[in-house]
């Protein structure tokens, strides 16, 4: 999967295209699913129940971004509307980022819509590199063109 | 006053939907491939299935290699592999009654591990996006004028 930083990325260019004021909550949406899915990365150091780290998966599925977001937004104290809509939108976000992906998880876990998962399979985790590059170079056009539009309206 | 109530309500059922799901998803592993716990305590139930791991490399021998899931060894016969520098080897297997593995493909993720540093690092510039707009303030976040 992509690493954080491509993912903060991602989040920041759509804040630019969408013209969202509080970058903040699309970049909190964007690393949002991994929060709790990385849990599996303690495995590497001591022993996980197998059944917490199945339901983590759980956490890291189009249908809790629906409603991750939900249960997080009355903690701002700012328009709710745009704070779910905000945060729901980095962490899809996210999720088309990791579809991107070939892991061992198989993908986007498509449940409750079915058992399946959905995934490109075009990158495997060891090639977040070239998701960073596409990320940046993506971020500095999307700068780039409204950095123009707004000297041209302007002038 | 009536407001809040409706708000507390939805809130309240959005926790019941969030809490219903995850029973509902662990109840359903079943339907999922086995995790390395699941197969090496029991591999005879799985035997014939296919599955995928990915891990850290701990030796090579003569047409196996060994692999480490969540702090447990899994045998895998697959000739000649060697060690993946920096990062975790990804196997595609059918399992054996026997707790052994055969791969039917093997990946080593070189390098995967400095992902892991640059996230590191992408937590921080998190942070510093996230506060410079937002405070806390008792128990709720504000902005940050």
């Amino acid at each position: 999967m992509p690493d954080w930083i491509s993912h903060i990325l991602m989040g920041l260019a759509a804040a630019e295209i969408f013209s969202i004021d509080k970058k903040g909550l699309v970049v909190l949406g964007s690393l949002l699913p991994d929060f709790v899915v990385k849990i599996n990365l303690l495995s590497a150091f001591f022993h996980m129940s197998d059944g917490l780290l199945f339901i983590a998966r759980l956490y890291h599925s189009p249908v809790m971004g629906l409603i991750i977001p939900a249960l997080i937004a009355p903690i701002f104290k700012y328009d709710w509307k745009k704070t779910y809509i905000t945060i729901a939108l980095g962490f899809m976000l996210h999720l088309f980022a990791d579809s991107f992906t070939r892991q061992y998880y198989n993908g986007i876990l498509l449940y409750p819509l079915s058992t399946g998962f959905f995934s490109f399979n075009i990158f495997w985790p060891e090639q977040y590199w070239i998701m960073l590059i596409l990320s940046a170079g993506f971020y500095a056009s999307v700068k780039l063109t409204r950095y123009m539009f707004s000297s041209k309206s302007s002038s | 006053m009536a407001k809040s109530k409706i708000g507390i309500a939805i809130y309240s059922a959005l926790i019941l939907l969030f809490v219903l799901l995850s029973a509902d998803f662990y109840l359903s592993k079943k339907y999922y491939v086995p995790s390395s716990d699941a197969f090496l305590a029991d591999p005879s139930r799985y035997a014939g299935k296919e599955a995928e791991f990915a891990g850290s490399f701990v030796k090579s021998t003569t047409g196996s290699f060994y692999l480490e899931s969540n702090q447990k060894v899994l045998k895998v016969h697959y000739p000649d592999l060697e060690k993946p520098a920096m990062g975790q080897i990804y196997v595609r297997v059918r399992l054996n009654a026997d707790g052994t593995a055969t791969a039917l493909e093997v990946h080593k993720m070189q390098y995967n591990y400095l992902k892991y540093v640059l996230s590191f690092f992408a937590f921080m510039i998190f942070l510093y996006i996230f506060f410079r707009e937002w405070k806390l303030r008792e128990w709720r976040l504000v902005e940050n004028a």
